[in-house]
């Protein structure tokens, strides 16, 4: 579905990937660990389009799509829960779910897209009037998954969903996100935590220092004993 | 004695006491308040969504105010009927000079002060060209209701002031539906909210900032012409109306729409009821002064969120 192939990413000259291979088939839940600055965020970036490869290739369902700008990429059905959420905090809950619906290819079903998200995230629908800005951490991250799914996407890729999030309320979303793995989403998750992620994940990638030096499925990188190691200290 | 003199000296003008004179002086900077909400508006949307400060803004306007004049002084067109003309002609302006001028600049680290110095030359060119066209003398917009007026009691209305003043009200409910009732508005705001969040919804930003230089631009053409009903204006009157709409923007909050059409109106307000009391020089020196204690008190301004 996705395929990055030897993806370079600098900012100015400090280099943040170096020859990045990563492979996201459809209906996978892939799932991306590494330590903080290891090239995580700036990977998911680089496929938004936020950042320019040097050097490299994606490839969206056999296209191209490295020099696209994110509107189209988004159009083609790449949408990103970016880290920090990113919400418009001075507009409602019902318009910040409109705004997910942006695409005019959205647009058609925006009441059916609505009644998909509420049967997901059931507080939204109680708080549709309320500015973003005002809503707890655990239903602003919901509010933004909801957002992402209202572009019905392809792939949705999801920046550390459960950062600053309460172990309750993280456990809810990594539910959810199983939730629509199973019901045939393709999803790209990036995350810290990586007992709770490579628990769903039907395949991972370790990255370190920009590269990719892991890959494997969700279980066996769990037994793994440099991953025990490393990221969950045992 | 002493305390009587000093009763003489405290003792306030006798207008002051007068409820006629304090009502005339509020609908009278009402009145004017309008103009500066609806330049302000569009003045903050440019500054707020795409952080370009845009120091020809009022130029825009006292162009549109120069199209109402010749097509009223040429043709005999009414002024507000020259809108017909002059918001297109002034929104399609607005989209080239995005696509020509403003949008290489946003690539610039610092577009806030790239743009003040581009916009700065363009309202020289805009302020030349005029001079060319209309010659430095000050015109008034003299309609067959110019001499018209409304009394509300012992309150003296003049047709034209009011209709300069709803001119500007229907332009900024016209700005705000746009934002708040329909898709290509939203996206402004969200834009303006967080830009990347913005392009993370498939938002083509420079889409979003191109129409909304338009608007803004168009905005300022109505600002204009609603001027052009009250007062008389040349050329470099553009640079007096700049002032003020900085003040606008500065105490409203840049980016709120909202914000700068209450500050425009409490500026009005501010404005004709110290002018009804103090000299005019004093009346900037209030004003100013209250933009001082604004930026040092709350310098994100006084209505945003």
């Amino acid at each position: 579905m996705l395929r990055t192939e030897g993806l370079n990413v600098f900012y100015d000259e400090l280099q943040a990937l170096i020859e990045v291979s990563i492979e996201v088939h459809a209906e996978d839940l892939l799932v991306i660990i590494g330590s903080n600055g290891a090239g995580k965020t700036t990977l998911l970036r680089t496929i938004s389009g936020l950042l320019r490869p040097r050097e490299g290739k994606i490839f969206f369902q056999g296209e191209a799509i490295e020099e696209e700008p994110t509107d189209r990429i988004c159009m083609r059905g790449i949408v990103q829960v970016p880290e920090g959420r990113k919400l418009f905090p001075q507009m409602t809950v019902r318009e910040n779910l409109e705004m997910g619906a942006y695409l005019s290819t959205a647009r058609g079903t925006l009441a059916d897209r609505f009644q998909g998200v509420f049967q997901i995230f059931s507080v939204l629908e109680e708080r549709l009037k309320q500015f973003a800005g005002t809503l707890s951490g655990g239903e602003q991250q919901m509010l933004a998954i909801g957002r992402a799914l209202m572009a019905g996407p392809r792939l949705l890729m999801l920046d550390e969903p459960t950062l600053g999030l309460s172990p309750k309320v993280a456990s809810e979303i990594y539910a959810i996100l199983a939730k629509l793995h199973q019901g045939g989403m393709s999803l790209l998750l990036v995350s810290q935590d990586v007992l709770q992620a490579l628990r769903i994940a039907s395949r991972a990638y370790v990255i370190e220092n920009g590269r990719v030096i892991m890959e494997n499925s969700g279980q066996e990188l769990l037994r793994n004993p440099k991953v025990k190691e490393a990221y969950l200290g045992i | 004695m002493q305390g009587r003199q000093l009763l003489v000296k405290i003792r306030p003008p006798l207008n002051m006491l007068n409820p006629i004179v304090i009502l005339q002086s509020i609908v009278s900077g009402l009145l004017m308040g309008g103009i500066f909400a609806l330049f302000g508006v569009g003045f903050s949307l440019t500054w707020g969504v795409m952080k370009v400060i845009n120091i020809a803004h009022a130029a825009f306007g006292i162009m549109a105010s120069y199209i109402a004049y010749w097509g009223l002084t040429l043709y005999g067109i009414d002024p507000v009927l020259s809108l017909c003309l002059s918001l297109p002609l002034l929104f399609v302006t607005g989209l080239l000079i995005h696509r020509f001028l403003i949008q290489p600049i946003t690539r610039s680290r610092d577009v806030v002060v790239a743009s003040m110095i581009l916009t700065f030359g363009l309202a020289i060119v805009l302020e030349n060209i005029m001079l060319f066209a209309w010659s430095p003398d000050e015109r008034l917009i003299t309609t067959a209701y110019s001499s018209q007026v409304i009394f509300i009691g012992d309150i003296i209305i003049k047709v034209s002031n009011l209709i300069g003043f709803i001119l500007s009200l229907m332009g900024i409910l016209a700005i705000y539906l746009f934002l708040y009732r329909t898709c290509t508005g939203k996206a402004v705001r969200a834009t303006w909210q967080d830009p990347e969040g913005a392009a993370l919804q498939g938002i083509n930003l420079r889409r979003v900032s191109m129409i909304t230089f338009g608007i803004a631009i168009a905005s300022a053409g109505a600002g204009g012409v609603a001027m052009a009903y009250m007062y008389s204006f040349n050329p470099p009157v553009h640079n007096l109306w700049l002032i003020f709409l900085f003040l606008v923007v500065i105490v409203g909050g840049v980016g709120s729409v909202i914000g700068s059409a209450i500050a425009g109106l409490m500026i009005g307000l501010i404005t004709g009821l110290s002018g009804a009391f103090f000299p005019m020089q004093w009346v900037n020196v209030l004003l100013f002064g209250l933009l001082m204690g604004i930026l040092l008190i709350k310098p994100e301004g006084l209505f945003k969120k």
